[in-house]
């Protein structure tokens, strides 16, 4: 099955988040400002919606979270991948290529007929 | 002014989120992480984009996303994860239930009210099972009918014989049932004992019918359609039990009432009709206990999947639909319980300082 329930929409969400922390700790803000980045305007959800899946995944054991006081403003948590959520991301990257790979392939031989 | 402007957002928004949190029934420490978070996350967008126009505080407000949304979401994480740890407990509850109701439910002194109280306490579990889930069960429902099923099927093939109806031309047909191995010398002088009589009576009804026809007079009555000091009528032999001894309501004290029922035509036939398809279905159960009982141990197995199914089947249902009626009860309380909270939150002010507005 070329579309399977491990690049499901949630999934995705899921995916960018730990694929984000893959580079380091970061707090909410960053998280949202470096998925809205990268993500090239295919994003439409508000910036909010990453807390639940930040939680989700520290609930789950792939991120831990640790809240860090600043001075003269509110605390804040910051998330950083643990091993678990390392191995997760990889299952990610490998069913995403071999989804792209298959999405590519099909749309090239169909793109090919066409010509 | 873009800090006060940014206070004020900010407050306001922890305002909107604390109240839809609280709404939701999302515990306090929870909802706490939850402001600290959503404010961090604002204040370091403000200061980062340093917006300088309404609509651009509007859009950057915007691209945060609404409270209602986050609290939803929230929420919803919650149940989530609560639904996804496995609760086996309506199968397994199920499953006890049909063991008591099949070997302790036999036949008995007071077993009747055994079996009721049984079937009102496993009622009461399973609503019960439905409302701690919060979730729907259906999938444990359709594991537990399989194996009762291959389970039964396997037990009764070493225990039992399937019982059907196999008819005088051996056609094989339900209803079916499973006789336990020390049970078939009991269910062999049972049907035959009923075998008996019913053609007895079948007989005696048409020897009454013939003699109501007759006009014969009253002292000519035969002994086997009195009793009691009175006459019976079809429907009081028809209702004569193996052996049994008819009771004074059975009996008609007048001649010619009893002259009337024997003679309207339809009720003697009615009767013996009834007793005719008793002593069939007997009959049909001893051939058919001949006939497994020649059968391979594959054969007399299968039987037992179709003697099984349909009483498993049925079982399993009412079991998923009590639990799942119990899931909507849950889901009933929850909205309940959320009208109830989004009518205190309209009466409360949430955030710093908060007050209710009955107290000002």
């Amino acid at each position: 099955m070329i579309y399977n329930k491990s690049v499901g929409y949630k999934h995705e969400i899921e995916a960018m988040v730990l694929g984000v922390l893959r580079e380091g700790p970061l707090h909410g803000y960053k998280i949202s400002q470096s998925i809205r980045a990268q993500a090239q305007g295919l994003l439409k959800l508000g910036d909010n919606q990453i807390y639940p899946v930040l939680h989700k995944l520290e609930e789950s054991g792939l991120v831990q979270a640790e809240w860090q006081p600043q001075e003269g403003k509110p605390p804040r948590k910051v998330y950083s991948l643990t091993e678990k959520g390392s191995e997760r991301l990889e299952t990610h990257q490998k069913d995403w290529q071999r989804y792209t790979n298959s999405i590519s392939m099909l749309i090239g031989a169909r793109a090919a007929t066409d010509v | 002014m873009s800090e006060v402007l940014v206070d004020y957002l900010v407050s306001q928004y922890a305002n909107d989120l604390q109240k839809e949190l609280y709404v939701r029934g999302v515990p306090a420490e929870k909802t706490k992480a939850v402001l600290g978070e959503s404010e961090a996350h604002l204040r370091d967008m403000f200061e980062e984009r340093k917006p300088e126009t309404a609509e651009s505080y509007k859009n950057l407000m915007g691209q945060f996303g609404s409270a209602k949304s986050l609290a939803k979401e929230i929420a919803k994480e919650r149940e989530r994860s609560a639904a996804s740890r496995k609760f086996w407990w309506p199968a397994l509850v199920t499953f006890i239930l049909a063991e008591i109701l099949l070997h302790r439910g036999k036949p008995g002194p007071g077993s009747i009210a055994y079996s009721v109280a049984t079937v009102i306490f496993g009622i009461g579990a399973l609503l019960v099972l439905g409302f701690v889930a919060r979730k729907p069960s259906v999938g444990q429902f359709g594991a537990l009918l399989v194996l009762m099923i291959l389970g039964g099927s396997a037990y009764a093939g070493f225990t039992g014989y399937p019982i059907g109806n196999l008819t005088a031309s051996g056609v094989v047909g339900p209803p079916y049932m499973i006789l336990n191995l020390q049970e078939v010398p009991g269910f062999v002088k049972r049907s035959q004992d009923v075998i008996a009589k019913r053609q007895l009576i079948i007989n005696q009804i048409g020897v009454g019918g013939d003699f109501y026809a007759s006009g014969k007079a009253e002292t000519l009555v035969p002994s086997f359609l009195k009793a009691n000091g009175g006459y019976l009528s079809p429907d009081a032999m028809g209702r004569l039990e193996v052996g049994g001894v008819p009771s004074p309501m059975d009996t008609v004290s007048n001649f010619e009432d009893a002259k009337k029922t024997w003679t309207d035509g339809f009720t003697a036939k009615r009767v013996a009709d009834q007793l005719n398809d008793e002593m069939n279905w007997s009959k049909s159960s001893l051939r058919y206990l001949t006939w497994v009982r020649n059968q391979t141990f594959g054969t007399q197995v299968r039987m037992d999947v179709l003697a099984l199914t349909l009483v498993n089947v049925t079982y399993c249902f009412q079991a998923l639909l009590l639990t799942n009626v119990g899931w909507l009860i849950w889901l009933l309380v929850r909205f309940l319980v959320r009208s109830v909270r989004r009518w205190r939150a309209s009466q409360t002010i949430f955030g710093i300082g908060a007050k209710r507005v009955t107290d000002v």
